[in-house]
């Protein structure tokens, strides 16, 4: 069986281009697939539209996620997720450049399971895509899925 | 019994007018400033005349001559229409007075209404004002987020996608490229370090910190042990004693304090461990700056030159190239925004070589403390 995939949401060409070239470098065995707005990060995890084969859309074990996106924003996607009874048991990761407060709070009180910022540096962000996938791929459990 | 009648009448008559006459003298002791005074005399002395002739008419007619009694009675008729053309003149003109009073009352009231819409005016304009100033604060807000968030961001890519350059071709690049990628990592670094450094003078200007009583000796304690990395690295010492409690906006201070011991600590002469001192002095009353504590913050590090004392306080503003220390030259700027911003001032003095001393004074009542 293939290892779920860790799906990043994120609208930012080259942050994508920098967390694949990451993921890479940091040796991760899952694949690290790609949507672009909170709109496609909903229709991927509910099989709609372009993702209406579920083969196509294998149920992610991580999220990353970025809070500013066109069409529905990271904040918006966050709460569908989290108050959908399939979907909340997925780790959520918020990993955008915001550092206010406000956003951390906000996406705390929304129930995401961490809040990162992203790294200044791209050795930094080989290093942060390490533990966090040693964490929730290796260590933590999580429910399995009905799939 | 008719003659018996008359007489009880005038002499009933003659008491009613003697209490008229206490009544009219007390009317001249109340009026004593007034211009009616002449003629309440007059009246008076009208009275006692009425009086007397009152007197007179019984005499006479007690002795019943009617020609004695025709002259009396004319002359009594003429007193007591003198007297009532007086009261009825001092009437008209006590109403006139009254009249003026009032009109002069009425442009009072329309004097004080004009003051009482021109303060509502002015609290208008306060408001107003202060609407503008917290728009402004917003937008500086605003400016903070953009400067923090949207600038950092293409920096940030460049930086990384810099180094995926030297990590994935660095072999294949010659020296020459490979030292160009090398500078344009290092320009990236300091256009990142140029705006946090921008964000915080901004920072430094704003109004809305709310002002505490701010322990100073803790403020030093917790900058030395935010410095402690830097302090023990170049064998630094801060001494600092009975340094006061003053009101001031904590971060602001604490940034203070930070610029100027951690300026200190940068500008050390080689091989010659730091040594900063601050010590507090209070301001005596009668000087012309407003009452309140110097604050002298002094090094034994390389100084400068005494000509740009002033100088050294504008933003950007450097004295030593980027190779030999490095940093923004907002530092001090942000120091000088602060001590302006808490109604005090700074001034440096310094000597290439023998160190550089900083007067920060601080008022007692800095601007915009609300208590």
């Amino acid at each position: 069986m293939n290892p779920q995939p860790v799906l990043m949401a994120d609208d930012d060409e080259d942050d994508c281009l920098l967390a694949k070239k990451a993921w890479e470098k940091a040796k991760v065995g899952n694949p690290l697939r790609f949507v672009h707005d909170g709109q496609e990060l909903l229709d991927y995890l509910r099989h709609k539209g372009k993702y209406s084969d579920p083969a196509s859309a294998p149920r992610p074990a991580v999220i990353l996620l970025d809070l500013n996106m066109p069409r529905m924003d990271g904040r918006t996607a966050l709460k569908h997720i989290k108050e959908d009874k399939e979907l909340r048991s997925i780790p959520v990761i918020v990993m955008t450049t915001s550092k206010a407060e406000e956003d951390v709070v906000r996406t705390y009180d929304l129930g995401v399971n961490s809040f990162v910022t992203k790294p200044l540096t791209f050795d930094q962000l080989v290093q942060n895509i390490n533990t966090m996938m040693e964490y929730w791929l290796v260590l933590v459990r999580i429910p399995k899925s009905d799939q | 019994m008719a003659l018996k009648f008359s007489v009880a009448l005038i002499i009933l008559g003659a008491l009613v007018i003697g209490l008229a006459a206490i009544r009219t003298s007390a009317i001249i002791k109340l009026l004593s400033a007034s211009p009616h005074l002449r003629r309440w005399q007059v009246l008076s002395g009208l009275m006692t005349f009425f009086v007397v002739a009152y007197l007179g008419a019984c005499g006479v007619l007690t002795v019943a001559s009617t020609d004695w009694l025709s002259v009396m009675t004319g002359t009594v008729f003429f007193a007591g229409a003198g007297f009532v053309l007086l009261v009825v003149r001092l009437g008209e003109d006590s109403m006139r007075d009254l009249e003026a009073q009032r009109a002069n009352a009425i442009a009072h009231a329309e004097e004080l209404e004009e003051v009482l819409l021109r303060e509502q005016t002015s609290r208008r304009l306060i408001q107003e004002t202060n609407t503008r100033l917290a728009s402004s604060n917003k937008e500086l807000e605003q400016f903070a987020y953009i400067a923090s968030h949207d600038l950092q961001e293409p920096l940030r890519k460049v930086k990384a996608f810099g180094q995926l350059l030297v990590d994935e071709a660095g072999p294949s690049l010659d020296e020459n490229s490979r030292m160009y990628v090398d500078r344009m990592q290092k320009a990236a670094m300091r256009m990142s370090t140029l705006i946090d450094d921008l964000l915080s003078y901004s920072r430094a200007s704003r109004g809305d910190e709310l002002y505490t009583d701010v322990d100073l000796q803790r403020v030093v304690k917790e900058v030395m042990s935010d410095l402690e990395i830097r302090l023990k690295e170049s064998g630094g010492e801060v001494h600092f004693e009975g340094l006061p409690t003053l009101r001031a906006r904590s971060t602001q201070m604490r940034q203070l304090v930070q610029n100027l011991v951690g300026n200190a600590l940068k500008f050390k002469r080689p091989d010659v461990p730091p040594i900063v001192t601050i010590t507090a002095t209070r301001l005596p009353d009668d000087t012309e700056e407003a009452p309140g504590w110097s604050l002298e913050f002094s090094d034994n590090g390389v100084g400068f030159e005494p000509q740009y004392a002033d100088q050294i306080f504008g933003i950007f503003q450097r004295l030593h190239g980027k190779s030999e220390y490095e940093g923004t030259g907002v530092g001090l700027a942000i120091v000088h925004k602060i001590a302006e911003g808490h109604g005090g001032s700074i001034r440096a003095e310094g000597r290439p070589n023998e160190g550089a001393s900083f007067f920060v004074h601080l008022p007692d009542r800095p601007q915009g403390d609300m208590e």
